[in-house]
């Protein structure tokens, strides 16, 4: 791994330039002036012109860029056009409330989904076998925004076990989590049976069985184990779909996060905003996509010298 | 991100498959296939699957048959309707009818995931092809243009591409295409690129095919199973996508009847008119679960598993 290092922090580096290159030319694939497109039909001519001068927009189109991700790097991505605030002041007043939904929701589906996976695995019964079969492709075919519906509806209106809307700490956090990490952990408990299936029929396995350990150690310590490198594997590829689902099931919600900032800031054609939460979440994705790869290498030796 | 963008386990986003049979040999078994086709598609789960989809369908395609009321009639005499004989899945708050409306929604649906998915795979399979077959450098370039692509989570990337071009049926076409064309184009590369060792390629080579032929006749052939399969449940993933972005007031927009729509309209409405957001989100998840379940069985066929579509 080590000696692999900086040929993927070269890769890392590529896609982050490329990245900024794709968000920059965001608005400027804007049909017409960017200038315009910022500031919509009502704009005067004096508007257009001034906007142009302080965007820089009459420069080159390559100064710009550098201009951008200069100032990207030292956190200024611009002001609203809709509040004047700073677009990063009002990326990381939400983006606390996105991260902890992702986070439990990420939290929650592995939990649930090792347990449904593993029990998939081990269970020869016929009625688990089939809610363990029934449930990923539930999981999978729920769409977010319903089962969130469906969850308010049960535990908000009739149960009033928990608040509906809002983010009212941890009460509130529930169900939101509980609706995006559905699709996840269906995912993940997929993904754990097919690799524990696989490792029980592996020879190690054969072995601690030969030497006549407890079933039960059998499987939970060293087919688990085995089978968890692949898992944490699938968890960090899902970290990305998990912070897309989250904007949905922010607006389920009415969660004030990132997602609801940027359907906000698109309706009310606020492009700075736009731009800085689209730069902001795929850098976050980027950079947890190279953590995980980080752990996941030391924790199998076998992928880092591929 | 890595070089190499694949970790060898088989549930990523990308939904490739890993170095699977399928590539083994694509013409020698023919027959074997069809057998293991008609077991696997006998199985309750693939019948449901089968069942559902073809219901659905023809319901969408024969909606302005069935459809018993205008989708964007509005009853003033019956605003928020119960479900009745009259209007069987009730009425909005429009009095417009619910059934009349989840039709067209499955119409619009259906038309964005199909699509969608024929853009993606028009775009994708190419330069699947081309990089697997190439390898080299234009094989680093389009795998470094795919990892950015991939660098946005998808709904995000959705997003962007709707707040440049606007909210509308088919800009959410575009945004869902852009976001599905690794997929598409990452599957057909690893599998080109196995199949590119292949005696029977090297052979082809040998007698002097040229590159155009080699792709088209020889390479072509071997990547349509695992791209059937990861289509089949990524049409899923398309619809599922869009109705998100419905759902947001980024899609398809109003007065053209959308299953996302519906459900945030549902929303202000849980306790007065559950059937508003109810029978919308009944359809999109059978839609979804039908090709979901089809995926399986086609995944079973061919030993390729995707587990869900793109990030």
């Amino acid at each position: 791994m080590a000696s692999q290092l900086p040929s993927r922090l070269l890769a890392l580096v590529v896609v982050l330039i490329g990245v900024s290159l794709a968000t920059f030319l965001m608005v400027h694939a804007v049909p017409g002036d960017p200038a315009f497109a910022l500031l919509g039909d009502q704009a005067t001519a004096e508007d257009i012109a001034r906007v142009r001068r302080d965007l820089g927009l009459d420069r080159p189109l390559p100064e710009q860029y550098l201009r951008y991700v200069a100032r990207a790097v030292q956190g200024d991505l611009g002001t609203s056009i809709r509040t004047g605030q700073p677009v990063i002041r009002a990326i990381s007043e939400r983006l606390p409330s996105t991260i902890y939904l992702t986070l439990a929701a990420i939290l929650l589906s592995t939990l649930t989904g090792l347990v449904v996976g593993v029990l998939a695995a081990v269970n020869r019964s016929r009625v688990v076998e089939f809610l363990v079969s029934v449930f990923p492709l539930v999981g999978l075919s729920l769409p977010t925004f319903w089962s969130g519906l469906l969850l308010i509806t049960l535990f908000g209106l009739v149960l009033r076990w928990v608040p509906v809307v809002g983010d009212a700490g941890l009460r509130s956090l529930i169900l939101p989590a509980v609706a995006l990490a559905l699709p996840t952990s269906a995912v993940v408990a997929r993904m754990t049976r097919t690799t524990m299936l696989a490792t029980l029929g592996e020879e190690f396995v054969r072995t601690a069985r030969a030497k006549g350990l407890h079933s039960r150690v059998v499987v939970y310590k060293h087919a688990l184990k085995a089978a968890l490198t692949p898992v944490v594997t699938v968890v960090s590829l899902q970290f990305g779909a998990l912070l897309g689902g989250a904007i949905v099931v922010e607006s389920v919600f009415a969660r004030p996060g990132l997602g609801r900032l940027a359907v906000e800031a698109i309706l009310a054609r606020d492009f700075p905003v736009v731009q800085g939460v689209v730069l902001v979440s795929a850098a976050v994705f980027v950079l947890v996509n190279f953590a995980a790869e980080l752990i996941y290498s030391a924790l199998d030796p076998r992928i880092a010298k591929r | 991100m890595t070089t190499d963008p694949h970790p060898p386990h088989e549930a990523q986003p990308g939904g490739e498959p890993a170095d699977s049979p399928t590539a083994e040999s694509p013409q020698s078994s023919g027959s074997r296939t069809r057998r293991a086709l008609l077991r696997r598609f006998t199985r309750p789960g693939a019948i449901l699957g089968v069942a559902l989809f073809v219901t659905l369908v023809t319901a969408a395609l024969l909606a302005p048959a069935i459809q018993r009321h205008d989708p964007k009639a509005i009853h003033y005499t019956a605003l928020q309707a119960p479900p009745s004989a009259e209007f069987w899945f009730g009425t909005d708050d429009l009095g417009r009818s619910v059934y009349a409306r989840v039709l067209h929604g499955l119409r619009t649906s259906l038309l964005i995931g199909a699509a969608s998915v024929a853009l993606a795979l028009g775009i994708g399979v190419p330069l699947g092809l081309i990089a697997g077959y190439a390898q080299g450098r234009i094989d680093a370039l389009i795998v470094r243009l795919l990892e950015i692509d991939l660098a946005f989570p998808s709904i995000l990337l959705a997003i962007a591409i709707v707040a440049v071009l606007g909210p509308g049926t088919m800009n959410t076409v575009y945004a869902i295409a852009a976001a599905t064309v690794p997929i598409y184009a990452l599957t057909v590369r690893s599998t080109t690129r196995s199949l590119s060792q292949r005696e029977y390629i090297q052979a082809a080579r040998a007698l002097g095919a040229r590159d155009a032929r080699i792709i088209l006749r020889h390479l072509l052939p071997g990547v349509v199973p695992p791209l059937l399969v990861i289509t089949t449940v990524n049409i899923g993933s398309a619809v599922l996508a869009a109705a998100g972005l419905g759902y947001l007031g980024l899609g398809a927009q109003p007065p053209t009847p959308e299953l996302g729509t519906m459900l945030s309209e549902g929303r202000a409405y849980l306790r007065q008119a559950w059937w508003m957001s109810a029978f919308p989100g009944l359809t999109i998840t059978c839609l979804v679960l039908s090709m979901n379940l089809v995926g399986d069985a086609l995944g079973d066929v061919y030993d390729v598993r995707t587990t869900s579509g793109r990030a």
